[in-house]
């Protein structure tokens, strides 16, 4: 059985030095709301993939993140996107459409035919594609900004502290029931429990998880008891408005500039989206239809 | 408030919500500032829920019914909550992986400070200072959760000595340690409650170590005080000790039965070092003589002399095991384990013993060498065949209990096997009896106290009938009469003719049952041989950070006496200490 998230040395936050790591993390998560926003906005895979990827691959490489630190999350986002894409191919009108080849071919009273054809590949390319290209961005923010200063930068936001605390401190706990997860499992396979990730049923395949996710979850409830007794006894609600973050958030010269290229990227988003080039009936379609000669 | 009285607990009772018996009945405590108060008692005493009063988690935590007064350096704790308090009292739990939940040692003790709103550069003179006391700065920028059980409660310390209380409640601070984590926690305490004159709560079951450092000691069962005084005084009530299943110190009750049995004693020992002066004081006058009616066998490893005469069942080749991370837990172990082995796996944290264990049961794959079970490699059985092989129980029941009565909880793994509904039963029923379970079958797992919730994990793993049982770690965080009656439960197990593997760290309790040990440090096996052989080389289980019994340094330490090296048990000790008889 592979562990992917669950295996040891598989940390949601690098503790390393980088340019990005130093960058204040109201920055970050300016950069990964500008390509949230940028996604919504943009209808075309190929302008998708020409403005995220190149800025994507850029920060990567400056916050030294490896395949190592991205790997885990690969399954979870194949497994969704295929979903995606197959519902997404099966609810598109293929009526006036360029045919490709059938997905599922026409088998009478069984159900019926998925074709694909360009446009409905194009349409659920652009939909699916969502999904990595922002939560490439999402995983570099969250390892390489520190939940504190999550936290700290939430705040100066505006953003009640009481919220931002609990939430950068639940993720900040998320190794902890991991190892709690890795536990139960090993448990439960002392007793002959098998994941078979084959099964087709989905009631089946729903309650394989039972067994873990029953200890896991009464478990994780009498801890998040104990964790926010623990809290409580260390001055969480005594005045959050007002208490000291040792880390002062300021913004400094490279913040200036990563704001500059994060506005500057948004600005030109919004005008292209304004000007209506970035929609796969625009630009997408007629190119490939010219680059292969397709009617 | 009565002048020089730090903490005020006055006629209070104290029922949670949703329960019907009162958790504190009519309590009544006054603590003065600087004391040392130890509190004691079996599981459900009260002792967590006194704690919960000092800092105000109760009422403004906890909901439930209070009756009476709680009163903390003039503060009402029902005026005052927990945030205020906490300036006042610091509170660690038992569990330090419960209490600790930032991204860096630092931050977490640097949490509390700011949420006081504490300006930055006197918490940055409060954290180093704390740090230093807990010896922890080469720990700063660690995650909390990567550090050994004796650090992270060495840091809840911290973190709460950060905010600079007065008063300190301990809850079982060292009840999920190993004997070096709760070495550490221990000599901690004692400095800061020696230098910093700390008005101190300890709640604990270490008998010994808590009296020498404690100026009050109190006894609690069912919410109500049974016992109070100086700890020597209430430690001379043995016996209304051991009926309330508390873990009497060996030599205080060596020196209770030798009184029971005649001996004039003015004062019971209550440590090691008491218990040598008393008990060679008795035989240099002459009251006790030494007649060891054993000596034959003594001295003798009785397991490496007979591995030919029983059936080899497992047998581990040089196993190799380096976890994702690059950590080498095991480095070339060999090891054979015969049938009807009743095997203690012993070492401090981290010295491999539990990853041993696991390779054994087949969960780890091991990075090089082969585990033989009865001569088939474990590694090319399947997952159900290995279950039926090596029964593994882990030290936490409700990591795997999920099903709905007790029935479908033993039976879980039958399942996988595809019996006959009859074939499944007559097993149920088996495994039940066996654990004394048939009158719970339907009950529901969740809603039964937590020594049956052990019990039914074993009989889900006894479901398979394997022939050999791994136990990791029974006794943590159980007090002795829970764990008394654990490791009677693993003695039928073995009596029925199970091969038996336990993963501890109490020493007196393997002594009682084991028959051979395995000590491992740093992913090696460093003494292999009988209880009694093991327990006698004081000098090398120093290496592994690993203390013998008591009354086996009792019996060491009597050694000019000829009293023997290797006495596992009080009253194996008995047996050698005779009352003289005067002609």
């Amino acid at each position: 059985m592979s562990f992917g998230l669950l295996s040891e040395d598989f940390k949601i936050y690098k503790n390393i030095d980088s340019v990005i790591h130093r960058l204040d993390s109201r920055v970050k998560f300016f950069w990964v709301l500008v390509v949230g926003i940028v996604m919504i906005l943009f209808k075309d895979p190929i302008w998708m993939f020409a403005f995220s990827i190149p800025a994507f691959f850029l920060v990567s490489w400056m916050a030294k993140m490896t395949w190592n630190d991205y790997k885990p999350i690969l399954v979870p986002i194949v497994m969704i996107c295929t979903l995606a894409f197959l519902i997404n191919q099966w609810l598109y009108p293929y009526e006036h459409t360029t045919f490709l080849f059938y997905l599922i071919p026409d088998m009478g009273v069984i159900g019926p035919a998925i074709p694909v054809s360009l446009e409905s590949l194009l349409h659920a390319s652009a939909i699916v594609l969502r999904i990595p290209l922002l939560m490439g961005p999402v995983r570099v923010f969250i390892g390489t900004t520190p939940m504190k200063d999550l936290a700290s930068g939430f705040t100066k936001m505006k953003f009640p502290p009481e919220v931002t605390m609990s939430i950068s401190i639940a993720m900040g706990y998320l190794p902890v029931l991991l190892a709690q997860l890795r536990s139960v499992m090993e448990s439960q396979m002392a007793r002959g429990y098998t994941f078979e990730s084959g099964t087709k049923n989905p009631v089946k395949a729903l309650t394989q998880f039972t067994p873990l996710m029953v200890p896991l979850v009464m478990r994780s409830i009498i801890r998040a008891e104990f964790l926010a007794a623990a809290m409580v006894c260390r001055g969480f609600e005594y005045d959050p408005q007002h208490r000291t973050y040792l880390k002062e958030i300021k913004l400094r010269r490279n913040d200036k500039i990563a704001l500059i290229l994060c506005f500057s990227g948004l600005g030109f988003a919004i005008y292209a989206t304004i000007m209506g080039w970035p929609r796969w009936e625009v630009f997408s379609l007629p190119l490939i239809k010219s680059l292969f000669g397709i009617a | 408030m009565k002048k020089d009285i730090e903490i005020e607990i006055s006629d209070v009772t104290w029922t949670y919500r949703k329960t019907e018996t009162p958790a504190i009945t009519n309590l009544n405590i006054e603590i003065k500032p600087s004391e040392i108060i130890f509190i004691t008692g079996p599981a459900g005493a009260g002792k967590t829920t006194l704690c919960r009063f000092i800092n105000s988690l109760i009422p403004h935590f906890y909901t439930g019914k209070l009756e009476g007064k709680v009163v903390v350096r003039g503060m009402d704790t029902a005026e005052y909550p927990p945030e205020i308090l906490c300036g006042h009292v610091g509170l660690i739990f038992d569990n330090p992986s419960n209490q600790l939940f930032n991204l860096t040692v630092y931050d977490e003790i640097a949490f509390g400070p700011e949420n006081l709103c504490i300006p930055p550069d006197k918490i940055r003179e409060i954290v180093a200072d704390a740090l230093k006391f807990c010896r922890l700065e080469t720990y700063v920028d660690k995650t909390p959760h990567h550090l050994s059980g004796g650090e992270q409660q060495a840091c809840a310390l911290a973190s709460i000595m950060a905010m600079r209380p007065q008063i300190y409640v301990l809850d079982e601070p060292t009840a999920n340690l190993d004997p070096h984590g709760t070495e550490l926690v221990f000599n901690r305490v004692e400095d800061l409650f020696r230098t910093e004159k700390k008005t101190g709560i300890i709640v604990e079951h270490k008998l010994e170590q808590i009296s020498k450092l404690a100026d009050r000691m109190i006894v609690l069962d069912q919410g109500k005080i049974i016992l109070e005084g100086k700890p020597r005084e209430v430690m001379q009530s043995v016996d209304k000790l051991s009926q309330l299943g508390l873990k009497v110190p060996q030599a205080t009750l060596l020196a209770y039965n030798l009184q029971k049995k005649g001996i004039n004693l003015q004062n019971l020992p209550t440590s090691l070092e008491e218990g040598i002066k008393t008990i060679s004081g008795l035989l240099d006058q002459g009251k006790l003589e030494v007649t060891d009616k054993n000596a034959d066998q003594r001295g003798e490893n009785i397991v490496e002399k007979t591995p030919n005469e029983k059936e080899v069942l497992i047998d581990c080749q040089d196993i190799w095991y380096t976890y994702p991370d690059g950590t080498e837990a095991l480095k070339g172990v060999n090891l054979k384990i015969h049938k009807g082995d009743f095997l203690g796996l012993i070492g401090r944290n981290g010295s491999g013993k539990t990853t041993l264990a696991k390779i054994i049961k087949g969960l780890y794959s091991p990075t090089k060498g082969k585990v033989l079970v009865s001569g088939t490699d474990l590694f090319k059985k399947t997952g159900i065949d290995r279950a039926k092989t090596v029964g593994y129980v882990f030290q936490n029941p409700d990591d795997q209990i999920f099903s709905k009565t007790i029935r479908d909880e033993i039976g879980y793994g039958l399942k996988f096997l595809k019996l006959s509904k009859d074939a499944e039963d007559k097993l149920i029923n088996k495994a039940a009896t066996t654990m004394e379970l048939q009158d719970h079958l339907d009950k529901n797992p969740f809603d039964v106290s937590q020594g049956l919730r052990q019990r039914v994990a074993i009989a889900s793993v006894l479901i398979f009938e394997p022939e050999i049982f791994i136990i990791d770690e029974p006794t943590t965080g159980q007090d002795f009469a829970r764990s008394k009656i654990i490791m009677d439960m693993v003695r039928t197990l073995h009596e029925i003719g199970k091969t038996i593997i336990i993963v501890t760290h109490d020493m007196e309790l393997i002594a009682e049952y084991a028959k051979r040990l395995i000590v491992m440090k740093s992913g090696k096996m460093l003494l292999d041989g009988s209880t009694r052989n093991v327990f006698s080389q004081p000098k090398m289980l120093q290496e592994s950070s690993i203390k013998p019994p008591q009354i086996t340094s009792l019996g060491q330490a009597l050694s000019k006496y000829s009293v023997p090296p290797d006495i596992l048990t009080v009253e194996e000790m008995e047996t050698i200490l005779t009352i003289k008889k005067v002609s």
